[in-house]
């Protein structure tokens, strides 16, 4: 999401995943920072969101990117960009075991440098050797872990116009991402 | 099992949105509940762990996951410094 000020920038990129995370709760996000060569992240203001489901099952989201600020030349007067630097969307059960979890942190010390899936404990009895592959993924949107949750987990959302802010998002955040 | 009728939505209190970044308070006291809820150990234990390296491979534990990928919350380290 593109701005005339690193603030404007980061603003406009929190509030798009604001909206995307206002259709499963009303948790907001919040980011560490906003200046230029820096590291920040958003994240949400607890450690998770409460989510329940159509059978009234408690679960719980976690979220958290991490970001940069760049100056891309070609994008002139909206001189700041956010860019991604990593990604982790979790779902847990009501005891926060994880059950799946959506991963790229191409810049942490383990080798795993490409958008990758977990399955995980509380997504109930497999084997083991399951729970510990990096399932290779395309680069995973949040708001298509959002569309997962309300579409496959029957997580109930929280307005009315859900999928169709999230698939409005969804698309916004094809155009602007570089990879 | 059958769906209720009227299924109950989030029953959290809508919080006040808030543009401004964490304050370096704010975000320790965020990865400390973060810490305290998935380890049960405060924040800078996890720290202290972490730099001593007896989580070992921290990708294969999704709790040991959850608090380190807060670690830029607290490391506000420049963009050419790994803060994992």
């Amino acid at each position: 999401m593109p701005g005339k000020t690193p603030f404007e920038a980061v603003r406009e990129y929190r509030d798009s995943l604001q909206q995307s995370l206002s259709c499963l709760s009303r948790r907001i996000l919040r980011t560490s920072g906003c200046e230029p060569n820096a590291l920040h992240e958003v994240v949400l203001s607890q450690p998770t969101a409460q989510l329940i489901t159509r059978n009234q099952e408690i679960l719980h989201l976690t979220f958290v990117q991490a970001f940069s600020i760049i100056e891309p030349l070609w994008s002139l007067p909206f001189r700041f960009k956010v860019r991604t630097r990593a990604y982790w969307y979790g779902l847990e059960d009501r005891h926060h075991t994880e059950i799946v979890a959506f991963h790229w942190h191409p810049e942490d010390t383990s080798a795993i440098g490409f958008p990758h899936f977990h399955l995980r404990q509380a997504a109930g009895q497999f084997r083991p050797e399951l729970g510990k592959i990096h399932f290779r993924t395309d680069r995973f949107a949040f708001e298509e872990f959002c569309l997962l949750l309300i579409e496959e987990f029957r997580v109930i959302p929280d307005r009315d116009d859900a999928k169709e802010v999230l698939e409005k998002n969804l698309k916004l955040f094809k155009q602007h991402k570089t990879w | 099992m059958r769906a209720a009728a009227v299924p109950i939505r989030s029953h959290q209190n809508p919080e006040e949105l808030n543009s401004e970044p964490l304050t370096s308070q704010e975000a320790w006291g965020l990865f400390d509940e973060t810490a305290q809820l998935y380890l049960a150990i405060s924040g800078r234990e996890f720290l202290a762990r972490f730099d001593r390296g007896t989580f070992g491979d921290i990708d294969s534990d999704p709790r040991v996951m959850r608090v380190a990928s807060l670690l830029p919350l607290v490391r506000k380290s420049g963009a050419r410094q790994n803060p994992f």
